[in-house]
């Protein structure tokens, strides 16, 4: 891959999923993933067109300091040798492996992002979010550095009025580090966010099993046998 | 034919009922409005209290025809026995205390008036530039949160009357008014002994909820509670 390489980290994950937003919405690049070291640092990953890195991370540091990050590093390097993206987690291969999780049910919603200091904090924000506004809860993310993000999903007045109601809950019960409202996601950036098991759409298995529970069955009953030809064709559709 | 003055004097035409008495609203009454018992209010008087804000008519007050009472950024008090002649604009917060006479046509801009005062007609109180204050308070920093606008403004702008106090806070409310006056009043959310306002995507948070609800104040102003 011969395209330029983008990394913009901060000190949030709510901060840096807002920028990795406004990142793939202001120019033509493709986010491929976010990398979290601990201690709270939070790296977005672009690639694409030199031209189109350059105004993303621009667009992204600009965001940045909306968010009043203090610490803000960026990094654009117009062409990665291989040898970089073969031992890096910088390539799309990154974003191939997410893309294999499966197709979420929780796409096309808002995204709502809340960030605390500790996990009791973040679980009372979480529990006064659900009971506020009819929202999702589909993961929570740790970086480091005692911070835990809450990521929820619904409709984009109930993501904000869920999200306004936990920063109380989340600032009376511990500290609220930082709150991020998504209200159109691309499908990238859903790609790249978690998204806890129970929500991700398994692929239907047909049923299978059954020529080996008719096996016991012919086992066990002796009077089977001329029944045998009849089970061993394949089950039609129910 | 009315020829003598002996003769009892006929039923003068009455083309129609003072407003009073014909048992209907007379005025129009907007928002959280409190009127007292023995209140006079004349004929076309507006009452309007902005969300979050309240307008409280003592006993026996007398407001004259055509005011004009307009509660925003607290709450508005017109004690015991005040009169207000016809045609008074007040607009803002403050309270006018007992038994103050407004003259007709006056002006009150966002300011207090004291026990007994006599403010002279077509008179101007408070300061001439609030409004325009207000819009500049308000408008770069994206928060139309009425209880922040209540926190900047007495600061800002002192009334220069001498017979216009600001508008302290045991002076803008009656028993009544005090607990929404205090909920109203931190404007600067203060929660664990941290400013929320400082929370990175705070303010991106507000200005997306004032846009899906454009009349939120008044859940907004009681936010210790949610």
């Amino acid at each position: 891959m011969s395209t330029a390489l983008g990394l913009i980290q901060t000190r949030s994950f709510p901060v840096i999923v807002r920028i990795a937003d406004a990142m793939t919405k202001s120019a033509g690049v493709t986010l491929i993933g976010f990398e979290k070291i601990s201690g709270g640092y939070c790296t977005a990953i672009v690639r694409g067109n030199i031209a189109d890195v350059r105004i993303a991370i621009e667009e992204g540091i600009e965001v940045a300091r909306q968010f009043n990050q203090e610490e803000i590093s960026s990094l654009v390097i117009p062409r990665p040798l291989p040898n970089l993206e073969a031992v890096l987690p910088i390539s799309s291969k990154l974003s191939q492996l997410a893309q294999s999780r499966g197709y979420s049910r929780l796409s096309n919603l808002a995204v709502g992002l809340l960030e605390t200091r500790g996990f009791p904090a973040m679980v009372g924000a979480a529990d006064t979010m659900l009971k506020t506004a009819d929202v999702q809860l589909a993961a929570y993310e740790t970086i480091g550095d005692g911070l835990c993000t809450v990521i929820i999903r619904g409709t984009v007045s109930n993501v904000a009025i869920a999200i306004d109601a936990g920063m109380y809950e989340a600032e009376r019960i511990g500290e609220l580090n930082a709150v991020a409202v998504i209200p159109r996601p691309l499908d990238e950036l859903e790609q790249a966010l978690p998204v806890a098991s129970c929500f991700v759409a398994q692929p239907v298995t047909l049923p299978v099993a059954i020529p080996q529970a008719q096996a016991e069955e012919v086992q066990r009953s002796e009077r089977a046998g001329e029944r045998l030809p009849v089970y061993w064709e394949p089950p039609g559709p129910r | 034919m009315r020829s003598t003055l002996a003769s009892p004097l006929p039923p003068s035409p009455q083309p129609r009922a003072w407003p009073a008495q014909n048992g209907k609203a007379h005025y129009v009454v907007s928002g959280e409005v409190e009127i007292e018992e023995g209140a006079s209010i004349g004929a076309g008087v507006l009452l309007r209290a902005n969300p979050g804000c309240r307008i409280h008519i003592g006993r026996n007050v007398c407001i004259g025809a055509g005011s004009i009472l307009h509660a925003c950024g607290g709450s508005l008090v017109v004690e015991a026995g005040a009169t207000l002649g016809r045609g008074v604009l007040v607009i803002g917060q403050g309270t006018i205390r007992e038994n103050a006479c407004i003259g007709a046509e006056a002006t009150l801009l966002n300011c207090s008036v004291l026990s007994q005062a006599v403010i002279p007609p077509s008179s101007l109180l408070g300061d001439p530039t609030w409004g325009r204050e207000q819009e500049r308070v308000v408008f770069p920093q994206t928060e139309s949160r009425e209880a922040e606008r209540v926190q900047e403004l007495p600061a800002a702008t002192p009334p220069t009357v001498s017979e216009a106090p600001p508008p302290s806070p045991e002076a803008a409310g009656g028993d009544k008014a005090t607990p929404r006056e205090e909920a109203a009043a931190p404007g600067q959310e203060e929660l664990g002994g941290r400013k929320l306002n400082g929370i990175p995507g705070r303010a991106e948070l507000d200005r997306l909820l004032g846009k899906i609800y454009p009349h939120r104040q008044v859940l907004s102003s009681r936010h210790g509670g949610l």
